[in-house]
């Protein structure tokens, strides 16, 4: 039975990952990187979540930009999906729909690097029966 | 659904729902031609009437909408190219969803990207702890969520650069 075959690739990666994030001071507050959340229930996969994800993935790594990403269940926002939310350190959670891989693209360039708003913000101010 | 993958993320998410901390997915192609799949989970599990009404798109535990297409939608894709769907559950022991697809058949979904969809769960939902294998014809190859962490320490599992590894390792098998 073969396991991971490169531990040491992953050993090599997480040291790698604390010099460029400096998470050894920061790890006590998980505030300080950006947060992304992937609806991912049938209607955001059918919808193309996946790929959604996949494309947050690549370019946040190409680009270097501290984030972490996750999964979430469907958020009742089928009409809207793919929907993520974002939480950038300090800031309320903002849920964007209809992302696909260009509007993922777009959101990265405009709101994560320079707190632009773009179009398709689902409010979550209101109390929701979610 | 599009592909395989998308159904495997799917019936996935439905442990994730049942409150699973431990999830496995064991992914079969020792037959030719054929792909099966495997994931138990240690949900809440279900009752045997809840069981028998999953293929009926109408039934949802649900309460935000009367619709429920995740299992429909996998029955399709796995009868249409002669395979099958097979659901065993317990009321709180877990569920085991076991689906079949006969890949050489003119309806077969195609596979997708199924590393890139399990690398994105197992690092997508850091608490749960996945246990991911795949049986290839001669080999085994197994990847645990706690194997991961246990080297990464106080690194989040969920960073990109992990989850782009890991789907790297799967991409050698699948």
């Amino acid at each position: 039975m073969s396991k991971v075959q490169s531990l040491e690739e992953l050993r090599k990666m997480r040291d790698q990952l604390r010099n460029d994030l400096d998470l050894r001071e920061k790890s006590n507050d998980p505030e300080s990187v950006i947060q992304i959340r992937v609806s991912m229930g049938t209607c955001g996969i059918a919808s193309g979540a996946k790929e959604t994800m996949s494309t947050l993935i690549y370019e946040l790594n190409r680009q270097k930009i501290p984030a972490v990403i996750t999964q979430s269940g469907c958020m009742g926002y089928c009409k809207q999906e793919p929907t993520i939310e974002i939480t950038m350190p300090n800031s309320e959670p903002i849920i964007f729909g209809h992302v696909n891989s260009d509007r993922a693209n777009e959101i990265i360039e405009k709101y994560i690097k320079n707190g632009e708003l773009v179009a398709d913000i689902i409010p979550i101010n209101f109390s929701t029966p979610y | 659904m599009k592909d395989i993958a998308f159904h495997i993320s799917d019936i996935t998410e439905n442990s994730l729902g049942a409150g699973a901390t431990e999830i496995s997915i064991e992914i079969d192609l020792r037959t030719p031609n054929k792909l099966e799949v495997i994931i138990t989970d240690n949900g809440c599990g279900m009752t045997s009437e809840v069981v028998s009404s999953l293929s009926n798109p109408f039934y949802t535990t649900r309460t935000t909408r009367k619709v429920g297409l995740g299992i429909p939608f996998l029955i399709q894709s796995c009868e249409q190219t002669g395979g099958e769907v097979v659901i065993e559950s317990a009321v709180g022991k877990g569920t085991l969803v076991r689906f079949s697809i006969l890949t050489s058949h003119i309806d077969a979904p195609p596979k997708g990207d199924i590393a890139s969809a399990l690398a994105m769960l197992m690092t997508g939902n850091p608490s749960i702890e996945f246990s991911i294998n795949i049986h290839l014809q001669n080999e085994t190859f197994l990847l645990k969520s706690s194997e991961i962490k246990s080297e990464l320490g106080d690194i989040p599992i969920s960073f990109p650069q992990v989850t782009l590894f890991i789907e790297s390792q799967l991409k050698l098998f699948i």
